[in-house]
């Protein structure tokens, strides 16, 4: 659930408000906008269970009126694509930024001010992302919806720009603590009237649901980046930043970037499988034109392009060997192409004594599939055989 | 229309109220009664008594009477009526009562085409059951029905019985068959159900067998005057004597209702002139003193069923006690104080003291929700809550509350363009003469309008123009109402079971979760997995489910297909990978609506549900109820062995009553009660499982992690045992985040240690010794003996035989060069495991059912 779908935005309540004003703002709203989504967004706050989810989707100990307006603000963003109500009258961003600056700030230090500076500039526009990343005094389940709800509406969506977001998002993430939770809940729940949460499992469960939106939201940014290159560029950066900051001994990746991983994996499935077609073409090429005694240089330039198709499988696959490997988990088409490419390297061997492609082949492959133990292990072992015959016969020229 | 009818179909009892939208009226029984019992009596001649005369004949002339037949709705069991050589449906019998009820009704109203029923069924009816009521509505003919869950009926008459009291209520409705509960909250009449349950077979007619088999027929056996068959139910000659003791302990039982001692008289009174006698042919005459505290003993156990059923809903909903301002109690049995005394106490809610009458509020509101119904749409949806008017030239809409409970509502101007300068508007009563004065049209403008009466409210709105001339004039109807249910939930969760891919394994997509607000729709796109012919006997099917099992799917109730049959094609192939669009819709009575699109041949199918794959014969049904209970015994047990939780005691106590059924057992009542003991055993063992998921799966992983470093570690490859070790790593993250695919990564963790046992001498050599010890499991035994005797000559040979002299301890460590004996006996282990096996496994059945994937 996004910010801007949330039942609390929707009938413009608060946390705070009790069963009455929120039947009230319902039958008001409900007039002026869709009715069906303001008696749905009703029956969801009044309903002491069902009102969990919407609890977590939206900001949790922001005081409501700054929590309200951080909202309204992030609607009039450049980058919002998601349908708003236009029937609901919602005012410009110039004239809210005044509205802003005069509302009555609690005694209490308030993190949402920040966030409203922040999400404030001269030309309606919103600050620069690195800014909005900087804010680390909101609790991480506000923090991570924030930023969710932000990184859906960034003006572009280039490599670097993205791999920041995921990693400041699965960051928060990680620091989420359901009790922590369960008692801003409740701290507002008293104001509300609404009965205290006691089982910390529907916050866990809520929890799991809210790292499906968040991992959504990864999904379609690395979907908005143009180029698969530029999508391998945005996973690289987060794993090697995750790769340098993660502790010694510590294998494991915040689960976001797991998740991160596994929907670029999905993403990336089309380009790998025209690339293992490729692979396989030029195999086929390369195994009829060694039988039919092509040139060196022509059978030369053919490997190059075998070995450079390989290698961009390579790339692109890196991130998900990776990703598996953490897991202990296979990847089956790796395993495949690996498979079939130790094969040719074996076969211009075995059948036609071409030592040098083979040696050549295997060294790329050692290197692509390098994260694949199995793999590594067994063209490490191919390659000293070949390594052994070659020295054999240099010290037979000799 | 003006004439709405409210029918409450119960188990033992049944009711009719009409409405008039402005107050209800129950509409007594030819014997001036507010309820009808649900009996018929047929005679010789199919002639029909209905009702209380019924009812009277019942005990002797049970041959000839169909009751509690709404217990076996939607079932295959049919109602046997001997001594006219007849059976019929519980469907029929059900459309004879409606008949009935409807008889009582003034010929003004029956025959008015102004007219719509709806039909109450409890919210533990499953959705073959509420098809089956449906049906006997249509067989009845009376007209346009719609079905409701009883709670819901239940809180609309409470609401006009207190005249919308604010608060959250907890619905308590012990039927005479069924058990219902609901949390309901009222805001100034507008009234959001937050959750429903109940018990599917738990009521009045419960008690009465336990008073039966626990008082009266010991003290029967005991005195030493009498001589009667060690198990009376079994004996034939005897249930007549059954059904007369039965309705002796009926009326002393309603007799503890007022007074604190009854006396069990058998027979009857009403029954004397029918004598009972004993196998020596002597006339059975007994007095049984009978005191509520023996009552209270009795069926402790069945309101505790119920504390808990309404526990649980607490829960769900996320209430807690005091959150609930009181109970409202709906059903006979509530009229017994002591019961209403422990329930209220046990669950620590006040009981409500309002002049709420159990035995008919179903009715009545029942009535009072049919006003809420737009008869004249076309699936009979609610009366829209909202209404607008446009006046397009002028760029506006008025846009006001066209029902509500309160003194007043609301109109609210939207404006979409321009309004001229100086334009006016002003709202008038029709109904009263007042009037709002002029106001500036402007967008937002609202205007608060006084509603005097229940019903139609009717006014005015006129727009003036700068000068003061009326530009448009329109009029609004407001509609008060007694109560409005704004929200309904789903009493249970309904799931479509379909492949995850088209050779892969059965899934569940959930139409809707339980307690999610009704009415839902939604489209989910699949896939045939073969092809259909016109005219041929295939169908393309996927299995309904209908529960709340998470961790066992396979306990969730089977209710039925969704099916295109190849018949249903005039022409045309759907072929294997078409597109199949569903459109569902779950109506707000929890019915299931569905449409499939089938783009490739242009057609669309609708009343594709069938239930009767999902229905059982509960006279034939005994001996797979007891191998059931055996199996969820053995899963209780297993997972007593990791958790230590008293309901796991509980869980097996409930499987009691199916391992005391005799596999032949025929009376329906008996075979269903076990098969709930059953269902309500593995809801416990569900919820104990999902309270210690992580401590279950702890165990299950540790179990893998011992065995792998026992006897694979030493056998893997470098890059084996760190993959391994990663997984390990993954699953335990699984458990600690409590992830669902925690069960995938146990059977990557099983495949992996295959795959290093497979490749050891000596897990060849005994996996092939364990598989032809159970000879009996393979389909095609020729082929079996064929792979066995060949593989028992290759344990002959010199290499195994020397595996075999070894101590059990150096076995696994065997090890040598392979003369391609080890590598012959892998293959004839490979082909045996090849050969189907008796029965197929859960899996390869469901394939067989299921063919359509999601896309």
């Amino acid at each position: 659930m996004d910010l801007l779908q949330n039942p609390f935005y929707i009938l413009n309540a608060t946390q705070r408000d009790n069963r009455h004003k929120i039947m009230e703002l319902a039958e008001e709203r409900s007039l002026l906008s869709d009715a069906d989504k303001c008696m749905a967004a009703r029956s969801e706050l009044t309903n002491p269970r069902k009102r969990i989810s919407a609890e977590m989707a939206w900001l949790p100990g922001v005081a409501p009126e700054r929590a309200y307006n951080i909202l309204l603000l992030l609607e009039s963003s450049v980058g919002n694509r998601f349908g708003c109500d236009k029937t609901a009258s919602i005012a410009p961003i110039d004239s809210l930024a005044s509205a802003l600056a005069s509302l009555p700030y609690g005694k209490r230090y308030n993190v949402a001010d920040e966030v409203l500076e922040l999400l404030k500039s001269p030309d309606g526009r919103f600050a620069e992302v690195e800014k909005f990343l900087g804010i680390d005094k909101l609790n991480p389940i506000t923090r991570a919806n924030l930023l969710a709800a932000r990184m859906s509406r960034l003006p572009d969506y280039t490599p670097d720009v993205v791999a920041k977001w995921i990693l400041a998002i699965a960051e928060a993430f990680e620091a989420i603590n359901p009790a922590e939770i369960r008692t801003i809940l409740n701290e507002e729940r008293r104001v509300s009237g609404f009965p205290e949460i006691t089982d910390l499992s529907v916050i866990e469960t809520e929890i799991w649901n809210r790292r499906f939106y968040y991992q959504q939201v990864i999904k379609s940014a690395l979907e908005n980046i143009l180029t698969a290159k530029a999508r391998v560029r945005a996973v690289t950066i987060v794993l090697l930043e995750v790769e340098s900051t993660s502790e010694s001994g510590e294998s494991r990746w915040p689960i976001l970037i797991e998740g991160a991983v596994d929907s670029y994996e999905v993403g990336a499935q089309a380009f790998l499988e025209i690339v293992e077609k490729n692979i396989e073409t030029l195999n086929k090429e390369l195994r009829i034109a060694v039988e039919a005694e092509t040139s060196n240089t022509t059978f030369a330039s053919m490997v190059d392009e075998f070995i450079e198709t390989v290698k961009d499988w390579g790339i692109i696959a890196l991130p998900i060997q990776l990703n598996k490997n953490r897991q202990g988990l296979r990847h089956s088409a790796s395993h495949d192409v690996a498979d079939r490419v130790r094969q040719l390297a074996i076969h211009l061997f075995n059948e036609y004594d071409q030592l040098d492609f083979s040696q050549k082949i295997l060294n790329v492959l050692q290197e692509v599939f390098t994260e694949i133990p199995a793999i590594a292990e067994r063209i490490t072992a191919d390659l000293e055989t070949l390594n052994k015959i070659a020295e054999r016969r240099e010290q037979q020229m000799f | 229309m003006s004439n709405f009818i409210g029918i409450d179909l119960g188990t033992t009892n049944s009711a009719i109220c009409s409405y008039d939208g402005a107050a209800p009226r129950i509409l007594k029984s030819r014997e001036q009664n507010d309820v009808t019992p649900s009996v018929i009596y047929f005679d010789s001649r199919m002639g029909k008594r209905v009702g209380h005369s019924a009812y009277d004949m019942e005990p002797v002339y049970h041959e000839n009477c169909a009751s509690l037949f709404k217990r076996r709705m939607g079932e295959d069991t049919r109602i046997e009526l001997p001594a006219i050589g007849k059976t019929l449906t519980p469907e029929e019998c059900s459309a004879e009562i409606l008949k009935e009820l409807f008889s009582y009704l003034p010929e003004e109203i029956s025959k008015s085409s102004e007219i719509g029923t709806v039909v109450t069924v409890p919210a533990a009816f499953n959705q073959m059951k509420r098809n089956a009521t449906r049906q006997a509505a249509e067989m009845a003919g009376i007209g346009k029905v719609e079905l409701m869950q009883e709670p819901v009926a239940a809180v609309m008459s409470y609401m006009q019985s207190t005249s919308n009291t604010d608060g959250t209520f907890l619905i308590y409705d012990l039927g005479g068959g069924t058990f219902d509960v609901a949390i309901a909250e009222s805001i100034g009449g507008r009234v959001n159900l937050l959750g429903q349950d109940g018990i599917e077979a738990c009521g009045g007619r419960d008690f009465d067998r336990l008073v039966v088999d626990n008082i009266v027929l010991p003290l029967l056996h005991e005195d030493e005057e009498y001589d009667l068959p060690v198990d009376v139910s079994k004996d034939k000659t005897f249930e007549k004597f059954l059904r007369i003791v039965t309705r002796s302990a009926e009326i002393a039982k309603i007799g503890l209702s007022h007074q604190e001692e009854a006396t069990i008289t058998i027979p009857h009174r009403a029954d004397w002139f029918h004598h009972l006698q004993d196998l020596k042919g002597d006339d059975i005459f007994k007095e049984i003193p009978f005191q509520r505290n023996t009552l209270d003993k009795l069926i402790a156990e069945k309101i505790n069923d119920t504390i808990n059923c309404a526990r649980k809903t607490m829960e769900e909903c996320g209430v807690n006690a005091h959150d609930l301002d009181r109970i409202v109690w709906v059903g006979g049995p509530t009229h017994y104080k002591p019961l209403r005394d422990k329930v209220a106490s046990e669950l620590n809610i006040n009981g409500d003291i309002s002049n709420l009458n159990p035995m008919t509020a179903v009715a009545e509101g029942a009535s009072l929700f049919a006003e809420s119904i737009d008869w004249s749409s076309d699936e009979y949806k609610m009366k829209p809550t909202r209404g607008r008017i446009s006046a397009d030239e002028l760029a506006l809409s008025f846009n006001y509350t066209a029902r509500t409970p309160s003194d007043s509502s609301k109109i609210a101007v939207q404006v979409s363009g321009q309004v001229l300068t100086g334009t006016e508007f002003q709202v008038e009563s029709l109904d009263t003469g007042w009037i709002s004065g002029r106001m500036p049209l402007k967008h937002a403008a609202t205007v608060d309008v006084d509603l005097t009466k229940i019903g139609e409210n009717t006014f005015r709105i006129t727009v003036y123009d700068a000068v003061g001339e009326s530009i448009k004039e329109d009029e609004i109807i407001i509609t008060k109402t007694t109560a409005i249910v704004e929200t309904i939930p789903a009493s249970h969760s309904i799931a479509v079971e379909v492949l995850d891919r088209s050779d892969g394994r059965p899934m569940l997509v959930y139409l809707v979760r339980k307690n999610d607000p009704l009415p839902q729709e939604g489209v989910i796109e699949l896939k045939a997995n073969e092809k259909l012919v016109a005219g041929s006997s295939h169908s393309l099917k996927f299995n309904l489910q209908e529960g709340e099992f998470v961790e066992n799917i396979n306990a969730n109730e089977h209710i039925g297909v969704f099916k295109i049959e190849g018949t249903d094609l005039d022409y045309g192939v759907i072929s294997e990978g078409a597109d199949l669009i569903c459109n569902y819709e779950i109506m707000s009575s929890d019915e299931i609506r569905l449409k499939v699109e089938v783009p490739e041949i242009g057609g669309i199918f609708e009343e594709v549900y069938s239930r009767e794959e999902g229905q059982s014969d509960y006279t034939t049904k005994a001996r797979e109820v007891i191998e059931t209970a055996k199996a969820v015994h053995k899963f209780i047990e297993d997972t007593q062995e990791i958790v230590d939780d008293p309901k796991l005691d509980q869980a097996k106590r409930k499987l009691e009553p199916a391992h005391a059924l005799d596999s032949d057992e025929s009376d329906p009542e008996k075979v269903k009660e076990a098969e709930q003991g059953i269902t309500q055993a593995q809801e416990m063992l569900e919820e104990v499982i999902r309270k210690n998921r992580k401590e279950i799966r702890q165990a299950e992983l540790d179990r893998e992690l011992t065995f792998f470093d026992a006897y694979c570690r030493q056998h893997a490859k470098s890059s084996e045992v760190q993959a391994f070790d990663n997984l390990a790593e993954t699953a335990q993250r699984s458990i600690d985040n409590n992830d669902s695919d925690f069960d995938e990564h146990l059977n990557e963790f099983r495949g992996r240690m295959y795959e290093i046992l497979w490749r050891q001498p000596w897990f060849v050599i005994e996996q092939f010794k364990q598989l032809i010890s159970m000879p009996y499991v393979f389909n095609d035994r020729e082929r079996f003996e064929e792979l066995a005797t060949r593989g028992k000559q290759l344990l002959e040979s010199q290499l195994i035989r020397r595996y075999e002299e070894l101590p059990p301890a150096e076995k696994y460590q065997f090890a040598f060069i392979d003369d391609g004996t080890v590598e012959k006996l892998r293959e004839v282990v490979r082909q045996i495991m090849f050969i189907p096996r008796v029965g197929g496994d859960d899996i390869t059945v469901r394939n067989a059912a299921v063919n359509v994937f999601k896309t």
